[in-house]
């Protein structure tokens, strides 16, 4: 076979003292996920391709459940849908047992559509239309309420409904330095929440059942949690005694760090990302200690990133190369933040396919589209990339398949490798034809 | 007030009557009165034996209630029945008999407490034998008395030759128990018992045969054969040990024959050591039932076979009733072991394990922490952090207070072993006087509790680790009757868990989980007692609801009410069934199903034996403790499902003896919104609640 010409570099060296970064990384090819070959799936799908191992998905929903399944009696993960609501991911999850958790109508019609029952999705969000807040209030759902206003509006449906409904506030509270988001939720520190409840449990039509606190997305440090639980089960002592709350639930939210690399981030992703006993030990301790065990409520986890991110990877092909004017190499991959939203915050990991054996080069990876801010990479210290190339980028699996862009090119397929190896389309690539498909032209500008 | 004086003397001579087999029953009383009056001349005797040995009893001042219910009566009644047999019914003759009755009263009061206070034994028949061999002693030397005359029954020349001879056989062995040997008196008596309790008969006949196989085996003399002792000691031992004062049961028929032989035997030993005046009476079958109900109340807690009656309930079938009810209750009011971990663990080293459970200490329980893929540790499980129970939280099996503990002990690395402080850090909890329970091998710095601080069932005491003697870490629980470390463990089961089969999950009332098991503690259903009918959570006082239905085309309404002993039921009507049950916070359970079997409150009732609130949306099997029936349980927060499997059974007297097809019954409880019950599929009874309507007056206009 003709072997492919490689040009030779000219690398300064320096004598003496030794490069104390070293190589780097070298040439080392990623050509397998759980066993399947890369190549033979780009042939077959195309470039770019998102994959998704299932195998990935199952070990971290068993990481998760075997940190806390021990540790605290009542415990149970709802999917988070807004990281990913691919059908296939969400049925993954809800096989596996999980409930689901949505933030907005479509997501809440998607997750019924599974068949997930009313009373097994977590309603989350800013924005509950008073349509939507009824079907979830009627389907018997878990719905965390945002604001005065909301509540309102619960009790009105109470009245229609025609019996009472149970509901869980959201809330916010200071985390020491960190605050956790004030728009969301009623402040614990300020006496809105306290009010939020007063109010609820005076009405007679609406009980509150259960306390919603998401702190924050990639929280680093799980003592947060344990912060934000401790307050909790101080805040529940009050209202048991002062309003009866009966406490059936308490949401402690996502925001569990993946092993993705934050841009700035120094330290690699092994000593930064903890892992879920870490922040399990955080949150089961106090409310252990905290609540009598018949009273103890059920433990709600929203966690998505962390369970998504590093079962996606995405293959992508190097289109064009050049030598920028700085002298570093610029890449263009058929793959930008139109796929890559999450790229605005990450250094992706980007690891090539196809074995490389030249020294490794600093390069940027650009992506397809005609924008400045469509860069992939910033700096990366990879052999040199030639036009063909595959490129492995990970862990992608968190928010890009929710967040990506329709702007000037057509979503690529989305595979996903079986536990047993199979592989399967879980989502076709896209055709102008369906991106047209809701358009109309206007009478007076057709044929 | 004189009637009722008569109602009550009445009352008292019948049961002195009906005394004699156990029961405490008119009816049997006056069939027994009548049985004896076949022989007028020994009836009357039998009914002065009872009339007098009552008045004395009056006269002594003893407990009345104890007089009504026939307990001083019926050795008067067999004395009288014994003397009538002997001597003449002269002047001299009733003096005897006076004397005897005293002498029995005496000795059915002195005896009775005296055995009773301190071995737990009944009297039986012993005042009798022994006023009757007094009676029969002095009158050697008092010459005064004439001997009786050749018994004459009425209905001889009346009835035919009884013809064949073997049929009537067992009457006439019946017949014993009055001292007489006519058919007809055991036809009486049979009559009259038949009626009384189906048991009782079958287990008199039962101990005849063995009697009668023996004397095939073995061979006794024909005097003995013939005589009142041998049928009378092989029924009523039989009788005694198999139904009356033992529950019925398989094992316990099988005692009832043991006892039925032995008393022959022992018969056959009395007749060489008695004086020739002196017959043996009852005497062989009051020792053999003496000793064989002492060894039965000897034993040992878990000791299987046949179980002891403790309150003798009027019949071998209430015995047993009241025997199944009884355990149902204890095992309700019992303390209720529960898991003393989160999540699913494996039981390592069950009860008699290999390693370390044997000897004092066989009743332990070792658990390791089981992760999702089924492995004990991550990775290579090299240090004792990788192991899935390490750190875990150790809760506490029920409430009580902490005894001791002990929390500065280091954890071994993996497979080492402390032998030194071989329990490791632990935790001793009192739950009552007397029990205790032992959680070991607890990490270093981790026990969170103090000496005499009070904890609540699933507390958290520590964490798991490895210390002591503990290669990897796991925990250890024990129950002990003494609070010292160490102690010899005690036997029990854990209550309310969830065992994970591979494919399915059971979940178990009451289990000792093998080696290997993977066990957990269910998930609690939040409001579970909105399904069931009776004092609604949310609605204060005692706001009654009825429910109304149609079964077998039958209108029938159920009614909530409160019995004075505080206990909950349901009641039917128009025909009367009452379903007693207790709803605790962790399960629904019925205490006792009684009246008619044909409403649909039977039905209802005889399905849901237990209904445990767990959060089980998907479904779990599980067996209610004693019953064959086999169960599928599926509970929401607003709606229970119960499938029921079992094959109805004919039953003899509480007994069963036959199945008949299998029958699939679903039961739906819905949120205090309806009961629902489909047989095979098809619905089969539909019960909704009433809102109570007050009834107005209409008042009809015209005339």
């Amino acid at each position: 076979m003709k072997k492919r010409y490689e040009s030779p570099t000219l690398t300064r060296q320096v004598g003496g003292v030794t490069n104390k970064f070293g190589l780097g990384l070298g040439g080392k090819a990623h050509d397998r996920i759980d066993g399947v070959s890369i190549t033979e799936l780009r042939e077959r799908y195309g470039s770019p391709l998102f994959i998704y191992s299932e195998r990935t998905l199952k070990e971290k929903h068993r990481e998760l459940q075997d940190a806390f399944s021990h540790r605290y009696p009542r415990f149970r993960h709802a999917w988070s849908y807004k990281t990913n609501y691919l059908k296939a991911i969400c049925r993954s999850f809800q096989r596996l047992g999980s409930w689901a958790e949505v933030v907005s109508m479509m997501e809440y019609e998607m997750a019924r559509s599974l068949g997930v029952p009313g009373r097994q999705i977590v309603f989350n969000g800013p924005y509950k239309p008073y349509e939507s807040l009824k079907r979830a209030l009627g389907d018997e759902a878990i719905v965390n309420i945002d604001s005065f206003d909301e509540l309102e509006d619960v009790e009105r449906i109470a009245g229609e409904l025609g019996r009472t409904v149970k509901i869980g506030l959201r809330f916010n509270m200071s985390l020491g330095a960190q605050m956790s988001w004030d728009r969301y939720g009623f402040n614990l520190e300020s006496g809105a929440a306290a009010e939020a409840i007063e109010r609820a449990q005076s009405s007679g039509r609406v009980t509150v059942a259960g306390y919603h606190a998401h702190l924050g997305t990639f929280v680093y440090d799980p003592e947060h949690y344990r912060t934000a639980a401790v307050k909790l089960v101080d805040f529940h002592g009050t209202m048991k005694t002062k309003y009866g709350v009966r406490l059936e639930y308490l949401d402690l939210g996502g925001g569990f760090a993946s092993r993705n690399r934050l841009r700035g981030s120094y330290l690699s992703t092994a000593d930064l990302t903890p892992s879920f006993e870490r922040y399990a030990e955080a949150i089961c301790e106090p409310l252990l200690a905290g609540f009598a065990p018949a009273e103890a409520p059920l433990l709600i986890l929203e966690t998505g990133r962390a369970m998504v991110d590093e079962a996606g990877s995405l293959v992508s092909t190097v289109i064009s190369t050049k030598r920028l004017n700085n002298g570093k190499r610029g890449v263009v991959l058929d793959a930008g933040v139109n796929l890559l939203f999450t790229a605005f915050w990450y250094d992706h990991e980007v690891l090539p396919v196809i074995e490389r054996s030249g020294p490794p080069e600093d390069q940027v990876l650009y992506g397809p589209l005609c924008m400045q801010i469509d860069v992939v990479r910033e700096q990366l210290r990879l052999p040199r990339l030639e036009r063909g190339d595959p490129v492995l980028i990970r862990p992608v699996g968190a928010y890009n398949n929710t967040q990506w862009l329709q702007f000037i090119t057509l979503r690529p397929n989305i595979v996903m490798v079986g536990e047993n190896g199979e592989v399967s389309l879980i989502r076709e690539r896209e055709t102008v034809e369906y991106l047209q498909q809701r358009e109309v032209l206007p009478p007076w500008l057709r044929d | 007030m004189a009637a009722r004086l008569i109602g009550e003397a009445g009352s008292a001579l019948l049961h002195s009557y009906s005394q004699i087999l156990f029961a405490e029953s008119r009816w049997l009383g006056a069939s027994v009165a009548l049985a004896s009056f076949v022989h007028p001349r020994h009836g009357a005797m039998g009914l002065l034996g009872a009339l007098l040995s009552n008045a004395l009893a009056l006269a002594l001042g003893l407990d009345r209630a104890s007089i009504r219910r026939g307990i001083h009566g019926y050795n008067g009644v067999l004395l009288g029945l014994a003397l009538g047999s002997l001597f003449a019914l002269d002047p001299a003759g009733l003096l005897l008999l006076a004397m005897g009755c005293l002498l029995c009263v005496m000795l059915t009061a002195a005896l009775g407490y005296a055995l009773g206070q301190y071995f737990g034994l009944p009297a039986l028949s012993a005042p009798f034998t022994l006023a009757t061999w007094l009676s029969v002693l002095a009158a050697l030397s008092l010459g005064g008395l004439r001997p009786a005359p050749v018994a004459s029954s009425w209905f001889v020349g009346l009835l035919p030759a009884l013809e064949p001879a073997w049929l009537w056989l067992p009457f006439q062995r019946l017949a014993a128990a009055l001292f007489q040997t006519d058919a007809v008196t055991g036809l009486l008596l049979a009559a009259g018992l038949l009626l009384h309790s189906r048991v009782s008969v079958l287990l008199m006949a039962f101990g005849l045969l063995c009697a009668q196989l023996v004397h095939e085996f073995i061979g006794l003399r024909a005097e003995l054969l013939e005589g009142y002792a041998f049928a009378l000691s092989s029924m009523f031992s039989a009788l005694a040990l198999g139904g009356i004062f033992v529950v019925p049961s398989r094992s316990s028929f099988v005692l009832a024959g043991a006892g039925a032989v032995l008393s022959v035997v022992l018969l056959a030993a009395s007749e060489a050591v008695l004086p020739a005046q002196l017959l043996p009476l009852t005497l062989p079958y009051t020792l053999v039932v003496w000793g064989l109900l002492l060894c039965l109340r000897l034993r040992g807690a878990e000791a299987r076979g046949p179980r002891v009656a403790w309150l003798f309930a009027g019949s071998p079938e209430a015995n047993l009733y009241q025997a199944r009810e009884q355990q149902r209750r204890a095992r309700v009011e019992r303390l209720r072991i529960g898991l003393p971990f989160a999540g699913r663990w494996k039981v390592s080293q069950g009860v008699d394990g290999a390693h370390t459970h044997v000897g004092p200490w066989r009743f332990a329980f070792d658990f390791q922490a089981l992760g999702q893929g089924g492995g004990l540790h991550r990775g290579a499980g090299l240090a004792a952090e990788d192991y899935f129970a390490f750190g875990m939280p150790v809760l506490a099996p029920a409430d009580g207070t902490t005894w001791s503990c002990e929390s500065a002990i280091a954890d071994n690395p993996v497979g080492g072993i402390n032998l030194e402080r071989n329990w490791g850090n632990h935790v001793i909890l009192q739950h009552s006087p007397g029990f205790f329970s032992c959680l070991a091998h607890l990490k270093k710095g981790s026990v969170r509790v103090v000496p005499g601080q009070p904890v609540q069932k699933g507390q958290l005491l520590g964490l798991c680790g490895n210390s002591g003697r503990s290669p990897f870490p796991h925990l250890h629980v024990q129950f002990q009757t003494q609070p010292a470390l160490g102690a010899p463990a005690l036997p029990f089961s854990f209550s309310d868990l969830l065992l994970w089969e591979d494919a399915k999950k059971r979940f178990l009332l009451e289990a000792r989980p093998a080696e290997g098991a993977v066990v957990s503690n269910p998930e609690r259903l939040a409001q579970p007692t909105r399904f069931w009918p009776g004092l609604s959570a949310s609605m204060p006082g005692l706001l009654r609801q009825q429910w109304a239905l149609c079964f077998h085309g039958k209108a029938e309404t159920w009614t909530f009410g409160i019995d004075p002993l505080g206990r909950t039921f349901l009641e039917s009507a128009p025909v009367r069934t009452r379903l007693t049950f207790r709803t605790s916070a962790e399960a629904f359970i019925t205490l006792g199903l009684d009246g008619s079997r044909r409403t649909g409150l039977w039905l209802v009732g005889s399905l849901l034996q237990e209904v445990p609130f767990i959060d089980e949306p998907q479904g779990v099997e599980w067996l209610a403790d004693g019953s064959d029936a086999r169960m599928e349980l599926e509970c929401r927060p607003s709606e229970v499902r119960v499938r029921v499997e079992r094959a109805p059974g004919l039953r003899f007297a509480g007994l069963r003896v036959g199945a008949l097809a299998r029958e699939r019954y679903e039961v739906r409880l819905e949120a205090g919104q309806r009961i629902g019950v489909t047989r095979g599929g098809k619905p089969f009874l539909m019960a909704r609640p009433e809102p109570l309507i007050v009834p107005t007056l209409e008042v009809l206009a015209g005339g």
